[in-house]
């Protein structure tokens, strides 16, 4: 069963998804939904993330700004973690560049498109995709099956049987139900929307899967090196003993993200904490 | 215990192959038309493999095609369907594959060779002697792994070049941070210490035997499973593989220590030569390659002067049949519908025009 959470109807900026200690904010791009860190129920980042001792908020598409202030005046005015997978990850860089690091203890991106000086045509499919309108949710885009030059798994996994079928169907009635109508502005202009990270002096951890062929590696060293030497680099995949090549959507939804990528998230978080 | 350990893994290693010899393997390499051997400047010689130009010709710059660490030209030899020395000459190109000393059928490596020893002294007596056949003035260099590793260190020590146009595939030369592949190389200088050319025969008989089943993706390392045939990578193990000398593994110490591809004396940090270089240059990667994945390859190309370069990864990505690894970007399944066109087009528009 998916574990859809309802926004409260008084507009928050972000919503609390579990947890005690230092904040933890998972960002979400404009192509996410809530699902994305809470799926499937008990399994998700944010869940995982409150277990090993984090306070975990989940942020809407656009509300970034808007919950790094309510929470600092919420919880207390310590700089906060953000922590972002695809698109979300882009949303932070595009914080960073806007509001500056004042507020920020440490960043996450996971498989987060940045900046793109080559635009592949399997990039350039999924964002003609995102900018359709009804299909504005990636869980969406991708299960539903789209007429990508490629089929929506190329942007999941090298191991077909890693996202099971049902489990697929299930992202697909859900994406449904939560109503993947709505069109978001920034989806129009995702080629401009896409750019590097700025030089940050905050502690980053840049994240990759090594088959992702929406969120490429080489786009995560170049962002690393953008940042400006204070980033580390992880790339999930046989390159690093991982046991398999991650896709995109494997770094956040599979098991295997469970087993590998959200220790790796959690022990630079806690490592930042001491 | 620890002599028990070493015997039982010899013993096994020795079964594999065995294995291995007893299977039938059917080598059905590309003939070269005509080899001819070039002079290098401290008294080697090297063989070049000439596939003139078929039909008409499209251009008279003679392109130049070297092998990666531990190969030779059978990197392109493995069949009509995987050589870029046969794709390209029917396309009108005039070809030749190259040996680099200690390597195929050139002579052998003097001591301490290593990859600056290629780029300082093979590099330019091959397209010297390129040149001297074909009778024209400029010439292009196609460097798979290591023979693109050459072709920047001879970038590096030359002030001119007769090169129109160059391209690296699957060349490592950004060397930061620690992953498999520089685990691989630590390994290989911890086994095989010391100055002795590495005989990687054996190693390659064992490869081919276990290939495909091995623990932890280890083939990957190599090939894309899916972009290549057990039998030609068989085919290109028995007769593909040279030894790998001393003096470039002392090199990829330097550039494990350095985090880039430096010369030997380590004088020279490589991925600098980049700003020096005017030459059109076309920098390609494998989006599977798990020796030289796609972010070791990036570095050098943003950072190239020259105002004709060209990045292209090759994978589903980019529309093509599939993720390509390190070796199958010579001589996978699908090169000859990807990577030879893509290579022969780029090509065309910089030198077909003469």
């Amino acid at each position: 069963m998916v574990c859809w959470v309802v926004l409260p109807a008084r507009a928050e900026a972000a919503f609390h998804a579990g947890g005690k200690g230092p904040a933890v904010l998972l960002v979400m791009g404009p192509e996410a939904d809530e699902g994305l860190y809470q799926w499937p129920e008990g399994g998700g980042l944010a869940p995982y993330l409150a277990r090993r001792g984090f306070s975990v908020w989940i942020v809407p598409h656009g509300e970034l700004r808007a919950a790094v202030e309510q929470i600092r005046a919420d919880v207390g005015p310590q700089p906060v973690s953000l922590v972002g997978f695809g698109l979300g990850g882009t949303a932070i860089y595009r914080y960073l560049a806007d509001a500056g690091d004042g507020a920020v203890k440490n960043i996450v991106t996971v498989g987060a498109p940045a900046g793109w000086e080559t635009v592949s045509p399997l990039q350039e499919a999924v964002i003609d995709e995102l900018a359709r309108p009804q299909v504005a949710r990636f869980s969406s885009l991708v299960f539903v099956g789209s007429p990508l030059p490629l089929a929506g798994r190329d942007l999941y996994s090298a191991a077909l049987t890693n996202v099971k079928q049902e489990r697929e169907a299930e992202l697909l009635r859900a994406g449904r139900e939560a109503g993947a109508t709505q069109r978001d502005p920034a989806l129009d202009q995702l080629r401009d929307w896409v750019t590097g990270p700025p030089a940050i002096n905050v502690p980053a951890l840049v994240a990759c899967g090594e088959l992702d062929r929406w969120a490429p590696c080489e786009e995560a060293w170049r962002a690393r090196d953008a940042m400006g030497g204070s980033a580390t680099f992880r790339k999930f995949g046989y390159m690093n003993w991982d046991g398999m090549d991650f896709g995109h959507l494997d770094l956040a939804l599979t098991p295997e993200a469970r087993r590998a990528v959200f220790p790796v998230v959690a022990r630079f978080l806690e490592r930042e904490e001491l | 215990m620890r002599t028990h350990g070493l015997v039982v893994t010899t013993v096994v290693l020795c079964l594999l192959a065995g294995c291995a010899s007893h299977k039938p393997r059917w080598v059905r390499l590309v003939p070269v038309p005509e080899t001819i051997r070039a002079a290098t400047d401290d008294g080697t010689e090297l063989a070049l493999h000439h596939f003139p130009p078929v039909g008409e010709a499209v251009s008279t710059t003679p392109v130049l095609v070297c092998h990666g660490i531990a190969s030779n030209r059978h990197t392109w030899t493995l069949g009509a369907d995987r050589s870029i020395g046969a794709y390209l000459s029917k396309q009108g190109y005039d070809v030749y594959l190259v040996d680099l000393r200690g390597h195929g059928e050139s002579g052998p490596a003097t001591p301490g060779t290593n990859i600056d020893t290629y780029g300082q002294h093979d590099v330019p007596a091959a397209i010297t002697a390129a040149l001297q056949h074909s009778g024209a003035e400029q010439a292009v260099w196609i460097g798979h792994s290591m023979g693109g590793m050459s072709l920047v260190a001879y970038l590096d020590a030359v002030d001119e070049t007769p090169l129109a146009a160059a391209v690296t595939v699957a060349s490592p030369i950004d060397w930061r941070g620690s992953d498999r592949m520089t685990h691989l190389v630590e390994q290989l200088l911890v086994l095989f210490p010391g100055q002795h050319p590495l005989q990687t025969k054996g190693l390659a008989r064992i490869f081919t035997s276990a290939a495909g089943d091995m623990p932890f993706g280890l083939d990957r390392m190599v090939y894309e499973p899916s972009n290549m045939t057990r039998e030609h990578l068989a085919d290109m193990m028995r007769v593909g593989i040279s030894p790998i000398q001393g003096g470039v593994r002392s090199q990829f110490k330097g550039a494990l220590q350095a985090g880039a591809f430096v010369s030997a004396d380590g004088g020279t940090n490589y991925l600098d030569t980049a700003a020096k270089v005017q030459v059109p240059f076309l920098v390609i990667a494998g989006r599977a390659d798990h020796l030289s994945p796609p972010e070791r390859t990036w570095d050098f190309y943003d950072r190239l002067a020259s105002p004709d370069k060209t990045w292209r990864v090759f994978g589903l990505d980019q529309g093509d049949h599939a993720d390509y690894g390190h070796v199958d970007l010579c001589n996978g399944n699908h090169a000859q519908e990807d990577v030879y066109p893509f290579i022969s087009e780029w090509l065309r528009s910089r030198i077909g025009g003469e």
